[in-house]
């Protein structure tokens, strides 16, 4: 009986790991085959471009996120101060803001008609072109945007590392005769060293997938170009081209965050027994650190959301017709998706635990790397895939049996949900294999000996010690399918819209007041797994 | 169902359990009786566990039979489901349910008793562990000792025919253990079960079990009472991973006597060996004694001090080396030369 649910689960999950990586093949396929001449033009016009802008970004976000990421990790670790707790909180908001949002809070701030440059002209009687002002619309002020909004990957990476690290190893090298901040670049920074890169690799990844704050900014990249050439150009080929290269940073950063986390647990001590006493800082350099540490909250958070609430009080967004439809079509979607995700990561999880199969365990590391592509990648690929069935294996149905089903697949929902999944499945299978890995085998192996059946070992134990992290996957999932902009523009069907997709298209129509009730409402969806964070971490 | 010994409530009879091609165990093979403690004892990748986990039922065994009060449980072709055993086990990560209290943990076997049953059950075993009271504590609130003891008794509550657990001690730190491996020996003779221990341990398994199977390579070396395995050991395996002591050669001279480096042995009975045989003879510590007219000597190398005695390692003058322990006011240095003299009362020869 074992052995047939686990055939049946192992089934599933190495078919749907095929499915869901279909896409990714047939761009690698179509690059491969597709023509030389389209590349060697790419290749004298833009690409100069895609690269040096792509690099320019990766490299700037990457020393924001580990100046501000590090610096209040160790220091809401590791240091008492004036609003420590809050802080080490409070940091955390900014993964509640989608990059391209806070791109429209501060372009509403800093542009030409915000109130600052307004005020600037008023006061010093100048007019446009007459004095200086730092133009947001361009790549340093994406990587300021990309910074304040990933920096918490980093965060939380370094914290638990810090924390983790055992209070004798500190006092060890104290009284080796090291000062406090040899202790810490010695010490206690090389030791959360991988922690620390792994955070940094899922912030590059990030950078590297983000399309609409630099589509917003007008700044050219691999993401932005990979849509125009499919779009603008109609050349696949070439698109799957730029994917590819795109592919290749990506899949450097995917080894690079995966060598980081095995090392992780060689560079903790498993019994930490004495709790850390905190260094105390005192008087202004007490302050001067409260203040640094509510820098990044600020301008991450605070200030860009304020600016966005106070907006979407005077648009009459709220009220124009459609916004409830856009906003109920939004939360459906993102339900239905994480629902599916949330379905698949059980299958994957249950089938890992189970079977010992090599292809089981091949297709549970295939679908965990989805996080990594960024979604303009998968969107082409779902669509070509999706168009290839419409044309060739309905209308081939269609011959056969007489029928007009004609465009099934493209341009519906489930083309959308099916590109969802391949990207955030392995969110979902991450949280719900991190609540399976605490139900240890000797559990079930108890119940079974106490007389259990299987299904009766999943209803009393696994139930009631799974329901959180299924919970968690779910809003995770539901979250990150509300923000996600690039894969919902390019496959939404015809006339459906999604808040994320209208802020977009308010925003990009300048009119930064009307695309503030969607963004809000986004951002105050996403603080809900942010809040769930936040208890995990007290916790600690 | 073939019908097998039915004096002994855990029966094995040539056991083996393969992983693929590798043969985890091979010809395992012994019996407790109704109430006994036995124990699995050997080094860590011996197979022990692995034979644990046939009797439970979560291996299948690839030849011989393992049978409970007479009836065949395990053999290649008949597999009793882990469940239908009437089995109780303890695991090395204790692996109480962190989502139910105490008192759910242990009536967890008893769904099907009726619910004063239940109650009556489950005050009867925390008196026995010494909980009354932690009813309504959860796991995460209780120490590792009494983590330990609450999963013994959730183990024991449907009272199960054999109690089998997997180095429960493991994960206890050394005082503790001092007083837990007795309290759970206590336990486990009130509640009169059978039980079968496994560790690596000889010092946990010396205080806990009445019979002990030692283990090596898959196979088992010696089955005997904790006494006959340190003063008996039947293969050198036994003799080396049992206790300490080191070998020393000796010539057999005739049935009764052999030659060594300190002296001509009487021997209690006859060897079986026959002249001229070399042989190696075990010489346990308490088997060395420190007497100052003895005509041997040797050189003191290392020094022990273990409160009410002392241990010393001593070099012959041929450079071989033996423990000798010595009471407590016989106070040397290292670097000494005393008298020894072999006073053995079991003679374990092993052919060189």
């Amino acid at each position: 009986m074992k052995q047939r649910r686990f055939g049946k689960l192992s089934t599933v999950s190495v078919i749907t790991a095929t499915l869901l990586s279909t896409p990714l093949l047939v761009i690698v396929l179509m690059a491969v085959t597709g023509k030389a001449d389209v590349w060697s033009h790419l290749w004298q016009t833009v690409l100069g471009d895609y690269v040096t802008h792509s690099l320019r970004l990766v490299v700037g976000v990457a020393i924001g996120v580990l100046l501000l990421g590090v610096s209040t990790a160790w220091l809401t670790a590791c240091c008492e101060f004036p609003g420590r707790k809050l802080l080490s909180l409070l940091l955390l908001l900014p993964m509640a803001m989608p990059a391209y949002i806070i791109a429209y809070a501060y372009t509403g701030l800093l542009d030409f008609a915000g109130p600052i440059q307004t005020w600037i002209r008023a006061t010093f009687e100048l007019r446009y072109g007459e004095y200086w002002f730092f133009n947001i619309h361009s790549v340093t002020g994406a990587t300021l945007m990309l910074s304040l909004v990933l920096y918490p990957y980093v965060y939380l990476m370094a914290r638990a590392a810090f924390l983790a690290q055992s209070a004798h190893i500190i006092d060890v090298s104290r009284s080796l005769g090291a000062t406090p901040s040899r202790a810490f670049f010695r010490v206690a920074l090389p030791m959360a060293r991988p922690a620390i890169v792994a955070g940094l690799s899922l912030a590059m990844m990030e950078t590297l997938a983000d399309y609409g704050t630099v589509q917003y900014f007008g700044v050219p990249t691999f993401t932005t170009g990979i849509f125009r050439t499919f779009y603008g150009f109609g050349d696949a080929a070439a698109a799957a081209q730029l994917a590819v290269v795109l592919l290749t940073f990506v899949i450097l950063l995917v080894v690079l965050e995966k060598y980081s986390r095995r090392r992780i647990s060689y560079f903790q001590s498993s019994d930490r027994k004495t709790p850390m006493t905190r260094l105390p800082l005192q008087g202004l350099t007490a302050w001067l650190t409260t203040l640094w540490c509510l820098l990044p909250v600020s301008l991450g958070f605070l200030l860009p959301f304020g600016l966005l609430a106070v907006w979407s009080t005077s648009s009459n967004e709220w009220v124009q017709g459609g916004f409830i439809d856009i906003a109920v079509n939004s939360l459906s979607l993102a339900a239905i998706a994480a629902l599916v995700a949330v379905l698949l990561a059980l299958v994957f999880a249950y089938a890992a635990r189970i079977s010992r199969s090599r292809w089981v365990h091949l297709s549970v590391q295939v679908t965990s790397l989805g996080y990594a592509l960024p979604g303009t990648i998968i969107a082409i690929g779902v669509l070509v895939s999706f168009a290839w069935i419409d044309h060739h294996a309905v209308a081939a149905f269609d011959s056969m049996a007489g029928t007009q089903l004609g465009l099934l697949f493209s341009g519906t929902l489930i083309a959308l949900v099916f590109a969802y999944t391949t990207r955030f499945l392995a969110v979902s299978l991450g949280a719900v294999q991190s609540g399976l890995q605490t139900i240890k085998p000797s559990l079930d192996s108890t119940a079974r000996l106490l007389g259990r059946t299987p299904l009766q070992v999943l209803r009393e134990i696994h139930v009631p010690m799974l329901k959180g992290s299924v919970l968690t996957a779910f809003l995770i999932v539901f979250v990150d399918v509300l923000k996600e902009l690039p894969a919902t523009l390019m496959l939404r069907p015809f006339n459906f819209n999604t808040l994320a997709v209208r802020a977009y298209e308010l925003a990009s129509d300048e009119r930064l007041i009307d695309a503030a009730p969607a963004s809000v409402l986004i951002v105050l969806v996403g603080l809900i797994p942010v809040f769930f964070l936040n208890r995990s971490i007290t916790k600690r | 169902m073939s019908v097998v010994s039915s004096d002994l409530q855990l029966w094995l009879e040539g056991v083996d359990v393969r992983y693929g091609d590798v043969k985890a165990v091979s010809g395992a093979a012994f019996g407790l009786h109704k109430g006994e403690i036995g124990c699995l004892l050997g080094p860590s990748g011996c197979g022990k566990s692995t034979l644990l986990r046939a009797i439970a039922g979560f291996e299948t065994v690839a030849g011989g039979s393992i049978a409970m009060a007479g009836k065949v449980i395990s053999s290649p072709t008949l597999q009793l489901d882990a469940q239908e055993r009437n089995i109780g086990m303890v695991f090395q990560d204790i692996a109480l349910f962190p989502h139910l209290t105490v008192e759910q943990n242990i009536a967890f076997g008893l769904n099907r008793w009726p619910t004063s049953d239940q109650q009556a059950r489950v005050q009867v075993l925390l008196d026995l562990i010494g909980l009354s009271g932690f009813e309504t504590r959860y796991p995460n609130s209780l120490s590792g000792g009494q983590q330990q003891r609450v999963a013994l008794a959730r183990a024991l509550a449907p009272k199960p025919a054999v109690l089998l657990m997997d180095e429960p001690f493991s994960g206890l730190d050394a005082t503790l253990k001092e007083t837990l491996v007795p309290d759970v020996r206590d336990i486990l003779l009130k509640e009169g079960i059978t039980a079968l221990v496994v560790t690596h341990d000889q010092q946990e398994a010396f205080s806990i079990a009445d019979k002990v199977a030692l283990m090596n390579q898959g196979c088992i070396e010696q089955f005997s009472t904790p006494y006959e395995i340190y003063h008996k050991p039947e293969t050198r395996f036994a003799a080396d991973f049992i206790g300490q002591g080191y070998f020393i050669p000796a010539t057999v001279l005739n049935s009764r006597q052999i030659n060594t480096d300190l002296g001509v042995l009487d021997l209690p009975q006859e060897s079986g060996f026959t002249p001229e045989f070399t042989v190696d003879l075990l010489v346990r510590p308490d088997d060395v004694l420190h007497d100052d007219d003895s005509p041997f000597e040797g050189e003191i190398t290392k020094k022990f001090f273990k409160g009410t005695f002392f241990q010393y390692q001593v070099a012959l003058a041929n450079g071989r080396r033996l423990w000798c322990i010595a009471s407590s006011h016989h106070n040397h240095e290292v670097g000494q030369r005393i008298g020894i003299r072999l006073d053995l009362d079991h003679f374990v020869l092993f052919p060189c």
